[in-house]
């Protein structure tokens, strides 16, 4: 027996969970591109076959591009009186419709943000968030899941995940306590099939080994390659802010004689003054210096620390790049280098 | 196009064969069939490497500010009229010698994809100055102030009230990327001013407040030095319009100041001088 | 909190040798005018930025005033033609985005016309009396402030 639902049933799930007060995140046709956005309506879940993936990652409903973490007023006599804003206070969250991608995105920054220290403020939106994922039954040009470890249909990070058959029903596969919590607290809305009919899954053929990536990184921190990628990052953050798993961050103090407030606000290692010392002195200065570092970060520290990539393949770094730097193609490259 | 295309490969092996120049800025194949990619190239046999298609949208004079490229002595630029427009405000503010780039004009009969609207008001198919020239330009020269003027109208016309909700829907979309500034060759301050922080004038935080003042700035930075090649707006992932601020100020200068940067690398900006009979109309 | 009747706070950038001078004029002369202007000093209108305006209205101002000496009288010679084209753009660009002309005022007043000042501060200050606080602004500021 398989479980199902309908894509007019997946929006009466929108529908019902945006009526008992939660926020629901899916992909929805804005200024004509299809992003994460968080519905008002069922009706503006976008059909999945009509985009391969949203514009922007899902991290952005976790870790927002801009948060107040702090509160701080100055009172008389000196004192001061701290808030700090409660996560736990916003409503719970569905992501209806996640790219397989992007939901294995969240078992990834789970590692850095509760490495040194457990961050409050992803952590307890990341409790309140349902992941309810589909699967690609198309790929892009500038997709490469496949090449680090994931795929079209990868269960990693999903609570529940759906495939489209044939017949444009989904089927239903629930992953998680969370995932089924979910199914069972809307069973009106799934149906059980006999056959679990004819699904359509991507076909994307790894374009590289990872496995051969971290072994040339680990000797070639003083490669010539490094330059020749370089000479044309604009040194933006573009890449940087679409990527599903980068999350580097800037803390600001922003405030006057009264008070202010502290922010964590979103960083990029490509930007030039990122590791700018107090002293002046910028051990990256260069922008070749900052590009390696993020192929470094991504594909050798990151493993070093967590056993993983900080990568999935998603493309968006390349899709959204001013100047197409294709990362895609520079591991192509390196792989090739290894075997050279 | 694939007659200019070996033509621009031969003018620049050639000129790295003679070492007029160790590096040519060009075009390169890019990551899907609808896309280039710059590329720089210094030995004659990468020149096969470089294409002249309708994606060879990136502004190149971005790169001739940058330190790895001034460390030559002299490098060609593949410049399309758009691009050579931005050159000649480089050389008017001191960033870039005029003999130190040799002009590689691309008769240009405009691009595809989502440069194509800009490209048919263009006024430069044949770019304003160069050292070679590669083609003849077919398609007729257009106005560029009507560019996007239907659209300003169109905002100037709502009220003050609905001017601000517009916008401030435009600005929530910015996620503080600096992908508009880094595309732009005109944007070559080595600290911008939303990188000074003593004091913070401009926050860096992507919260209305901020993005506002950020592109609001940037716009005011670049009043009179635009010249409109929509790089910024072609490089912005949130598809934020940045083209109708940057030509409405354009619009401005032209109207107040009678002029219209790109044009002339000997001119004056706008904004640096002044004229004493200036207009008084704001000032009680 | 004397919250009683709102009033605006309108913040005045002038230049110390045309407008500061004239305000003093005012002030020597007994010339009444309201208080919900602060006045700031710099040496010219051609050193304010219109940073300092956007400042200004990031700290609760209202209303911005920025004025200087008359074209041909600067103390630096060209300041206040620089300004002038500065605020021309500024100006555009502020209406453009939304914001009421009434909000930011420009003139030019002299060191001897302590007069037109006091004339001129009551008027800008009834302009945006009239206008209400900046609402907009303070909207923006809202996700910032420590309290409120």
């Amino acid at each position: 027996m398989t479980t199902v639902i309908s894509r007019a049933d997946l929006v009466k799930l929108a529908d019902a969970l945006l009526a008992q007060g939660t926020s629901v995140i899916a992909p929805s046709l804005v200024r004509g591109r299809v992003e994460y956005a968080r519905l008002a309506s069922g009706s503006a879940l976008a059909p999945d076959s009509e985009y391969i993936a949203p514009a922007l990652s899902l991290k952005e409903f976790l870790f927002p591009r801009t948060e107040p973490i702090l509160r701080y007023a100055y009172g008389p006599g000196g004192k001061v009186t701290t808030s700090s804003p409660d996560p736990a206070a916003e409503p719970p969250q569905v992501v209806l419709g996640a790219r397989p991608c992007d939901a294995a995105s969240l078992p990834i920054l789970d590692k850095i943000f509760s490495w040194d220290y457990v961050d409050q403020f992803y952590f307890k939106r990341r409790e309140r968030t349902t992941v309810v994922s589909i699967a690609c039954a198309a790929a892009g040009p500038n997709c490469y899941c496949t090449s680090v470890g994931y795929g079209p249909d990868s269960t990693s990070g999903s609570d529940v995940l759906l495939r489209r058959r044939d017949d444009g029903r989904y089927n239903v596969e629930t992953l998680t306590a969370k995932g089924a919590a979910l199914v069972r607290a809307h069973s009106a809305l799934f149906a059980e099939e006999s056959s679990a009919g004819t699904v359509k899954i991507a076909a994307l053929p790894a374009s590289f080994p990872l496995g051969k990536i971290k072994p040339w990184l680990d000797g070639e921190f003083q490669g010539k390659l490094w330059d020749g990628l370089a000479a044309k990052c604009l040194g933006c953050g573009t890449c940087a802010f679409v990527c599903p798993t980068c999350h580097c961050f800037d803390i600001v103090d922003e405030g006057d004689l009264a008070g202010g407030c502290r922010r964590k606000n979103w960083d990029a290692c490509a930007f030039c003054q990122f590791t700018r010392h107090g002293s002046g002195h910028n051990p990256r200065s260069r922008q070749d210096e900052r590009y390696r570092q993020r192929v470094m970060h991504k594909f050798k520290y990151y493993v070093e620390k967590f056993g993983t990539a900080s990568c999935v393949g998603c493309g968006r770094c390349t899709v959204l790049c001013p100047v197409d730097m294709n990362l895609k193609g520079v591991l192509e490259t390196i792989a090739k280098e290894g075997t050279a | 196009m694939a007659d200019r295309q070996d033509e621009m490969r031969k003018l620049a092996a050639g000129l790295l064969e003679r070492g007029e120049v160790s590096a040519v800025i060009g075009y390169g194949p890019g990551s899907r069939p609808d896309r280039t990619t710059p590329l720089v190239v210094t030995t004659p046999a990468q020149c096969a490497e470089l294409v002249w298609n309708e994606h060879c949208t990136n502004n190149l004079a971005v790169y001739l500010t940058r330190a790895e490229v001034q460390q030559h002595a002299k490098v060609a630029l593949i410049g399309k009229g758009c691009d050579v427009k931005s050159l000649a405000g480089l050389i008017q503010e001191g960033q870039v010698e005029r003999d130190r780039v040799v002009v590689i004009g691309m008769a240009c009969d405009g691009m595809a994809g989502s440069m194509a609207p800009l490209c048919r008001h263009c006024d430069v198919h044949t770019p304003p100055f160069h050292d070679h020239l590669v083609g003849v330009a077919t398609a007729a020269n257009g106005d560029p102030a009507a560019f996007e003027k239907e659209e300003i109208a169109r905002i100037e016309a709502l009220t003050p009230a609905e001017r601000w909700a517009e916008w401030q829907a435009e600005f929530a979309r910015c996620i503080r990327c600096y992908a508009c500034r880094q595309a732009c060759p005109l944007c070559y301050c080595k600290t911008c001013i939303v990188e000074k922080n003593q004091p913070q004038w401009i926050p860096t935080s992507a919260h209305d407040l901020g993005n506002f003042a950020w592109n609001i700035m940037r716009a005011l930075h670049l009043a009179g030095r635009c010249v409109g090649c929509g790089a910024c707006d072609r490089a912005c992932p949130q598809g934020i319009r940045l083209s109708l601020l940057n030509r409405k100020l354009a619009e401005t200068v032209a109207a107040q100041f009678n002029y219209r940067p790109g044009y002339d690398a000997a001119a004056k900006p706008a904004m640096r001088i002044f004229d004493p009979k200036d207009s008084d109309e704001l000032f009680r | 909190m004397n919250e009683a009747k709102w009033q605006p706070k309108i913040i005045a950038f002038v230049c110390n040798w045309c407008t500061y001078a004239g305000a003093d004029l005012a002030g020597t002369s007994r010339l009444k005018y309201d208080a919900s202007i602060r006045v700031l000093r710099l040496p010219c209108t051609g050193r304010i930025d219109p940073l300092f305006v956007l400042s200004a209205f990031e700290r609760g101002a209202d209303g911005v005033l920025v004025s200087g000496c008359h074209p041909n009288d600067c103390h630096y010679n060209t300041g206040n033609f620089h300004a002038r084209r500065r605020w021309i753009i500024f100006n555009d660009l502020l209406h453009y985005t939304g914001i009421d002309p009434k909000r930011v005022q420009f003139s030019w007043v002299s060191a001897a016309e302590g007069q037109k000042w006091a004339t001129l501060v009551n008027s800008v200050v009834d302009d945006v009396r009239q206008l209400g606080p900046f609402q907009r602004y303070k909207a923006m500021l809202g996700e910032q402030q420590a309290h409120g």
